[in-house]
């Protein structure tokens, strides 16, 4: 009865609907827009992509900020409202327990919180049934959006019950609102959250499934301790006292709960921990890890600090360091905002902004650092190959960068002036040859080979490669560029663009299920297996896909007459030799990996599983880059559910009902 | 138990208000008290302190043998009203007396009888479904009064209660005071002389934060008298027991009790002994002279 009537109090106000309605049309076009900008980003195939991350982020933030103007606005139209008029007494002289008028309050004053929640359930929800969420993180961003939100909530009735005057206390609660956000900042700047863990500050960890045990306790002795202290504002006979030493020790409580360092790492995927095999390894060491950040705004710390969050809690003793650009010294040749990891005399650096998620990219750092000491890839030059320094788009640059990143130390070697592939050498890659290679340089090569070295060999249907390498290998090229016409009907923006989504068990790939494009690329041929070498196709195209033998023609079609074939093409294959376990890995295509492709679809991480599992790396580590959740295929209700649904008429429906009810009370007056 | 209000001591002091000087008083069981006084004489800062709207600078509030105020509101045993109140416009007045109810932690069901005695004693049926907001003057001030009376508490404090109400509701008003059951104490604040008389069976004068006289109005024993003397002059009549309650600025106020002489052999004996002394009558006499002296400026 008693929040029937604050209700009222705050219902039949036309600031409180007109905020109402301004806050959910707000939401809806944030609905609007992150599911478009979602759809669109997956249209253009980029990769790292994740529902999460790109819709319910983006909402819970602004959700979380509405909540906060929501608060601010209702706690000064209920409490000081009463005070301004006078009627300040009626709850100084209530007979109810201070509890008992401070739960109805917070009921109130939260209830308008819960509206905007249960919109973002709706969308989630709408969202559940195209895309595989993390159900524990979301539970986990959820519980964070809720406490945070409860406590600032009793804060803000904290303050609304000190100050009479409405537009003071609206002044001076949206000025502490700021000071407290500040202050949070602030602490993550000055990395004194162990100390104290602000008001918000808790959420970012609960955002990425984190759940730990300090930030779990700060909330509920916070809460507890805001509870107690309101009651104490109100309490004018019932136990003042004690809800002031109770609301007093709970703050205690609350600072001295932040030196916890217990976390709960929730996600399914653990992409806020560590893999052990990698921490065991970096312990193993007995060096100290440094890390190191060159990085300007603070947007970029927080990501730096939540990477470094999860290192600490694996490697304990890691140290982080922000520096600025004018302090590095001649050791620091590196351009820009990036992050260095040193253990000893090991150094990596890793360029910001990172493309994956930094959990990843500092396993990948600290994986490289453990085994590259001795390992090289080195790419094969001239002869017209695609180049990982090369400035043209077919050119490799942002492999390489994605291979430096990930510790690689990348070398070009040309065959004709050396001696042979140097012994430190890990892999070899040919990236498709423009030009016949010179007599000689093809038995370097092959030497290199026949002790068992690892190769790459990308070859386009146009790409000169030596008999000798073809015939020891064994997998030879099928005349002829694939043609996918059903990929050109789909989007794709020539026919020659192959759509591969047939992906086998083959560990490249095992941990893939999206698709990925083929540019102008070549069909192979495999031999069987034989008991020393094991030939498995990776990737194949659809059945629909033909040789075309003249590219070049102004129109493309299917011609059996000329020996064209319609079927489905294997793109990529392994050979592995049995006995002494040497990985060729034969590529149709040297487009895939370019800098004009490498970001299609899931290319990258496709040509990064390649590497990994040519060097004898773990790809399943690399499995995580890719989100679970990162594509959506939405239906027609689906559209029409969040476009119009949650976009149009959820929030017109609110916005008709409110100006409805207000006006029936207007009549009334 | 009945209702009893002693003030010992209390002041207050606080830039901005009304200051009041140290004040003891004890209000007797089941009275209506009216505090009068010009304006700015400290009532309404009187009355905050009474309920705890202020704080005390000094001294103590006792409600009925030692009950400290929080004690009292625990009991829903304090109504309250406001002379500074202004309307919940967001609320119809059932729906505030219900709020006022749901605050003095009444059930449902007895907040519904309260509800409707409160109705029945202040005539509020026609305002009742009426949005706050749309209320007069008269009929707010009436809403506020009738929620002071919620539960009938034991003390009933009320700021200048009959201020904006008509002829009719300030007779109701006064009806419905003293058909007050003697267990109730009611302490009211007014800028009308006749109608504290009428109402009240006690009157406390205020004048600049100090308590000029409490008036008990059915004594017709005690005698007012104002002079320019001190004290200490009136030592030379021995017989009569002669108490300094006002030290004014121009004349003082004695209050004359338990006399052996009428007031006209009082101003007798004073002439003889040459002392200049104005007689004001009894409790109920002296209530309009007092007012007309403070008025006027010449206490």
């Amino acid at each position: 009865m008693q929040s029937q009537l604050f209700i009222k109090l705050i219902q039949r106000k036309l600031s409180a609907k007109l905020l109402l309605i301004v806050g959910l049309f707000s939401l809806a076009a944030m609905i609007r827009f992150s599911f478009d900008n979602f759809l669109f980003l997956q249209s253009q195939g980029i990769s790292g992509l994740s529902v999460f991350n790109e819709v319910l982020i983006p909402l819970a933030g602004l959700i979380v900020l509405l909540q906060i103007i929501t608060t601010i606005l209702h706690c000064t139209l209920l409490t000081s409202g009463f005070y301004q008029k006078g009627q300040g007494f009626l709850i100084r002289h209530s007979a109810s327990q201070p509890s008992q008028i401070i739960g109805s309050i917070f009921w109130v004053i939260s209830r308008y919180s819960l509206i905007y929640l249960g919109i973002f359930l709706g969308v989630i929800f709408a969202l559940a049934g195209l895309t595989n969420f993390d159900w524990m993180r979301i539970a986990s961003l959820l519980l964070g959006m809720l406490l945070a939100v409860l406590s600032f909530n009793l804060a803000a009735i904290i303050v609304s019950l000190r100050i009479t005057k409405l537009i003071l206390n609206l002044v001076i609660l949206s000025s502490i609102t700021l000071l407290l956000l500040t202050l949070d900042f602030m602490l993550l700047d000055w990395q004194v959250e162990h100390w104290w863990r602000g008001l918000f500050l808790p959420l970012l960890n609960f955002r990425e499934g984190i759940i730990s045990l300090a930030d779990s306790l700060h909330y509920l002795f916070l809460i507890c301790a805001l509870f107690a202290l309101a009651c104490w504002q109100v309490s004018f006979h019932f136990a003042r006292k004690r809800n002031l030493f109770i609301g007093l020790l709970m703050l205690m409580a609350s600072f001295a709960v932040a030196q916890i360092t217990v976390n709960f790492d929730v996600t399914s995927s653990q992409r806020n921990s560590l893999s052990k095999q990698i921490a065991e390894q970096i312990n193993s060491m007995g060096e100290p890890l440094k890390f190191i950040a060159v990085v300007n705004d603070s947007s970029t710390r927080e990501e730096i600090q939540r990477g470094f969050a999860i290192l600490q809690s694996t490697v304990p003793g890691s140290e982080l360091e922000f520096r600025s650009r004018q302090s590095l010294g001649p050791e620091f040749n590196h351009a820009g905002e990036f992050i260095q990891l040193n253990i000893g005399e090991l150094s990596q650096s890793i360029a910001y902004p990172f493309e994956q998620p930094i959990k990843v990219v500092i396993e990948s750092a600290l994986q490289s650092m453990v085994v590259r000491k001795s390992h090289w890839i080195t790419f094969v030059e001239g002869h017209g190959e695609a180049s990982p320094f090369g400035k043209k788009t077919s050119d490799l640059k942002a492999l390489y960068h994605e291979l430096k990143a990930m510790g690689w130390p990348i070398a070009l070697q040309d065959l004709t002036n050396s001696e042979g592939i140097s012994s430190n050498t890990k892999l070899v890659v040919v990236a498709a040859s423009k030009f016949p290679w010179l007599p000689g340089e093809d038995a370097k090569l092959l030497r290199y080979l026949k002790n068992g070295g690892n190769l790459l060999l990308l070859v386009d249907p146009d790409s000169e490669l030596p008999d000798s390498i073809e015939k020891f290998i064994g997998i030879s090229r099928i005349p002829g560029t694939l043609v996918d016409w059903n990929g050109y009907q789909a989007g794709t923006p020539h026919p020659a663009i192959s759509i591969v989504q047939q992906h086998t068990d083959h560990p490249v790939v095992a941990s893939l299920d999206s698709i990925l494009a083929f540019p102008w690329s070549s069909g192979l041929s495999l031999p069987p297996s034989t008991e020393d070498f094991e030939y498995l196709p990776i990737v194949a195209t659809h059945s629909a896909v033909w040789n075309e033998l003249n590219v070049d023609a102004e129109k493309l079609s299917f011609d059996e007459d000329q020996g064209e074939l319609q079927q489905s093409f294997v793109v990529a294959a392994s050979r592995t030799n049995l006995q002494n376990k040497q990985k060729i890995v034969v590529i149709g295509d040297s487009h895939f990996a370019s800098d004009s492709a490498i970001n299609n679809y899931a290319n990258k991480q496709f040509s990064l599983n390649l590497f990994s599992w040519l060097a004898d790396q773990e790809v399943a580590k690399l499995a995580n880059v890719r989100a679970s959740d990162a594509h959506i295929e939405p239906d027609q209700t689906l559209h029409w559910l969040i476009r119009w649904g949650y976009g149009v008429f959820l929030p017109l429906i609110f916005a008709i009902w409110s100006i409805y009810s207000w006006s029936r009370w207007k009549r009334l007056e | 138990m009945s209702a009893s209000l002693t003030l010992r001591q209390v002041s207050f002091k606080q830039a901005k208000r009304q200051t009041i000087f140290p004040t003891s008083i004890t209000l007797p069981y089941g009275t209506r008290v009216a505090i009068v006084g010009l304006n700015g004489a400290g009532k309404t800062t009187l009355l905050k302190l009474i309920v705890g709207e202020l704080k005390l600078t000094s001294g103590k509030i006792e409600y009925s043998n030692g009950r400290s105020l929080s004690q009292l509101i625990g009991t829903a045993q304090l109504g309250y009203q406001a002379a500074d109140m202004d309307a919940l416009s967001e609320l119809t007045a059932n729906e505030y007396l219900q709020l006022c109810c749901t605050l003095k932690n009444y059930s449902p069901t007895k907040m519904k009888h309260k509800i409707s005695c409160v109705n029945e004693q202040w005539d509020l049926e026609k305002i009742l479904g009426m949005p706050v907001k749309k209320l007069s003057q008269g009929n707010l001030r009436k809403l506020s009064i009738a929620q002071a009376f919620l539960g009938e508490p034991d003390f009933i404090i009320l700021d200048e209660p009959t201020q904006a109400l008509d002829p009719i509701e300030q007779e109701r008003f006064i009806t419905n005071l003293l058909g007050l059951e003697h267990h109730h104490l009611c302490l009211f604040s007014s800028h009308h002389i006749s109608e504290a008389v009428r109402t009240a069976e006690s009157v406390i004068m205020m004048h600049q934060g100090a308590v000029v006289a409490c008036l008990e109005l059915s004594n017709t024993r005690n005698f007012w008298i104002v002079s320019q003397q001190s004290p200490s002059d009136f030592n030379c009549i021995a017989e009569l027991e002669i108490n300094l309650n006002y030290r004014g600025k121009y004349k003082n106020l004695y209050e004359v009790r338990e006399p052996h002489l009428s007031p006209k052999e009082l101003q007798q004996v004073a002439l003889k002994h040459n002392l200049e002394v104005s007689i004001l009558g009894d409790h109920s006499q002296a209530l309009m002279p007092i007012f007309n002296l403070l008025a006027n400026d010449e206490l």
